[in-house]
């Protein structure tokens, strides 16, 4: 393995979650502009760090702002004039158009309602936040005129003047939307802004098509359906310098240092302070040009910055993704991984595509641990042409067997070359060689690598773990090696076919003709 | 000159360290809280301050002598009850100084209006004396709202009461 390993020494810090909530006493009021709030059922009450929770669609309403709830990303987004306001629930960042703050508390889930602190939101739209602990009662006055500047204001309390008084509630966690696929790490109980100081360290992985730096503990950017950036940005083109930056305020503080890489590919890392502004900045120093592009790795709670190098105009590239792998097994049975046989088969197919001389991309060439929505957004920052997933199914039928192979739908007369065109050239192609039963093309519009990716797009499931001559063939080589050149195959035509359209394309000059892959 | 900064918190110490780097002071810190209460808190400030040493590169000593006993037993109010409290960190602090080779000392106290500013500066000379090594003193109050300010931008934790259990139970 030549895996460089870096160890940071650097000190940072971090959020540490709590999931009790603290509660008043007493009951706690809210008045809008004079007008008491009346919660007909969940009431707002006070968090472990002292701020006035409130149920999100009132505050909402009592402010005038639109807001709108992304169950799948635990997302709330409020609206208001020109004034955009996004919170994550259990995030201590947010966003005021499309700029990140923070708080020192964070929306939460109790007992399956969102709550808001109320006063991040009220000043984010230009409200005045006061609170009067006598009476517990939480002032919001929207008639501030030209007051917009939510920075200003020092003395913020909109807390509980004795937090010792306060008693611990119940765990909110069980009760908490249980959130779908990857990202569930941070939306258990209520996080408290306590900042931790723990080592990091970096490991720059430059052996395999993906190349990137990982840095652990680090929360850069929220990726999900969306990717939202804890930081900023910016690119010297010219000398391939590509530096982030993160505010003072960011919860994480780097240590100052230089990593001299010297490979093909980057020169040095340095983390270096603005001592004006104590904002941080991390500048990678390449050398050549790459599209970066930052995740967040929730499981292996690490940041991951991918040096990616996308396919020219015209280029034909292929990413190849390995269902699964390293932390993430798949499907198990009778001492069979799933992830180890779908990467059996993308490693043979890789290696079929490069004697025909086709550029392929595997989002993992060993047992990674690869985000799910990092593979769709690596192959759309590839600027990649198809994209095929490989993916073995299970079952608690040992009778059922077969090969399937899935898609997202087509829109109604679609004539161009789709994930759903592509999807049947494979299932034919792997029915033809394998002989297996034939489950089809299945449309499946939720998955997240059918969903996201830009290109056409397809999963394969080859066979069951859970019968035994599926899974019989599946660990034998042989079966293996034709199922990669059934896939092979279908790639080949589904190349074939995306040519042919970009050539007519071409032949019509009303046609743009770039945009035959989307 | 080297000089041991006593930090009673980070959002206190963003000002002054500013203005004594300006004066060119070799500057390291010295957290020693003791009477910070509860442990939470004392661990809260203590991380905040860990922060701070990070983005301003100023390395920190940390003491973490904590007491609470102590001081839930005292029967001292007011001034006198202060006045223990100063003395508790200015005297360790100038003997830390005075040990280490520190040619001066001083504490980001100085910078709060909230505090009794007379007794620390007295208190400060007074251990300067005794331990031999210079009281810098400084009336950081005039960049209080900088500082607190500057430490909103490095969204450090402002702590809404003194630090003792007592201040605590009186807020």
């Amino acid at each position: 393995m030549k895996k460089l390993l870096i160890l940071f020494g650097m000190i940072f810090s971090f959020i540490t979650a709590f999931s009790a909530a603290a509660f008043a006493q007493q009951p706690i009021n809210v008045i809008v502009n004079e007008k008491k709030i009346n919660f007909p059922d969940a009431q707002p009450f006070i968090d472990s760090n002292n701020r006035t929770q409130t149920p999100v669609k009132f505050i909402a309403e009592e402010l005038g702002a639109d807001v709108s709830w992304n169950g799948e990303e635990k997302k709330a987004t409020f609206v208001m004039g020109d004034i955009t306001l996004v919170l994550y629930i259990g995030d201590i960042n947010y966003t005021i158009n499309g700029q990140v703050r923070q708080m020192d508390t964070s929306a939460l889930l109790k007992d399956d309602r969102t709550y808001v602190p109320a006063k991040y939101v009220a000043e984010a739209f230009g409200a005045e936040v006061r609170w009067e602990s006598s009476s517990k009662t939480v002032y919001v006055n929207m008639d501030k005129g030209d007051n917009n500047d939510n920075t200003a204001k020092d003395n913020d309390s909109t807390g509980t003047d004795n937090p010792a008084d306060a008693t611990d509630a119940n765990n909110t966690e069980d009760t908490a939307q249980e959130p779908e696929g990857e990202n569930n790490g941070t939306a258990s109980g209520t996080p408290a802004v306590t900042l931790k100081t723990v080592k990091a360290s970096m490991t720059y992985y430059n052996k395999y098509d993906r190349v990137y730096f990982a840095l652990k503990g680090i929360k850069l950017a929220n990726v999900g359906s969306t990717v939202t950036n804890y930081f900023t940005e910016s690119y010297d083109t010219k000398n391939n310098k590509y530096t982030i930056t993160l505010p003072a305020s960011f919860p994480v503080c780097l240590a100052e240092e230089v990593f001299n890489i010297n490979d093909s590919r980057v020169s040095t890392v340095e983390i270096r302070r603005n001592f004006k502004t104590y904002d941080t900045q991390i500048v990678i120093s390449a050398k050549k040009q790459f599209k970066f592009f930052i995740s967040y790795n929730e499981k292996l709670n690490q940041s991951e910055i991918n040096l990616l190098t996308p396919a020219k105009d015209g280029e034909l590239l292929v990413v190849i993704d390995a269902g699964h792998g390293g932390i993430d097994p798949g499907a198990c049975y009778s001492n069979t991984y799933e992830k180890d046989l779908n990467l059996a088969i993308a490693l043979k197919l890789e290696k079929l595509l490069k004697e025909k001389n086709i550029k392929t991309f595997m989002l993992r060439q060993d047992d990674t641990f690869v985000a799910l929505y990092d593979r769709p957004y690596i192959a759309n920052a590839l600027n990649a042409s198809l994209f095929i997933s490989i993916h073995n199914n299970s079952i608690d039928n040992g009778k059922v067997s077969g090969t399937e192979t899935l898609y997202y739908p087509e829109k109604d007369g679609d004539t161009s070359f789709t994930g759903e065109k592509f999807a049947k050239i494979i299932q034919d192609s792997l029915i033809n060689k394998l002989k297996t039963v034939n489950r089809k093309t299945v449309e499946r519009p939720l998955l997240v690598v059918l969903r996201y990716t830009k290109m056409p797009a397809a999963l394969s499931e080859i066979g069951f773990l859970t019968s035994a001559s599926d899974l019989k063939n599946l660990k034998s080589e042989a079966f293996q090696q034709k199922t990669a050149e059934a896939l092979r195959d279908a790639i080949v035509k589904g190349l074939g076919q995306l040519q042919a359209e970009k050539k007519s394309a071409f032949a019509e000059p009303e046609s743009e003709g770039s945009t035959f892959i989307e | 000159m080297k000089l041991l900064l006593h930090m009673c918190c980070g959002p206190c110490s963003t000002y002054p360290v500013q203005e004594l780097l300006k004066e060119k002071f070799a500057i390291e810190g010295y957290y020693y809280n003791p009477n910070i209460h509860p442990i939470e808190e004392h661990t809260r400030r203590k991380e905040n301050v860990e922060k701070l040493s990070c983005l301003t590169d100023i390395p920190v000593v940390y003491d973490d002598d904590f007491r609470q006993d102590e001081w839930e037993a005292m029967k001292d109010t007011g001034e006198a009850r202060c006045h223990r409290c100063y003395s508790l960190r200015l005297e360790k602090t100038a003997g830390y100084a005075a040990e280490n080779g520190y040619g001066a000392f001083t504490t980001t106290l100085l910078v709060s209006p909230y505090q009794k500013h007379a007794l620390i500066k007295e208190l400060g000379m007074f251990y300067a004396e005794k331990y031999g090594v210079e009281f810098v003193y400084r009336d950081f109050r005039p960049g209080f709202r900088q500082g607190q300010q500057m430490a909103k931008d490095m969204g450090l934790y402002r702590q809404k009461y003194c630090g003792c259990i007592l201040s605590l139970n009186n807020k």
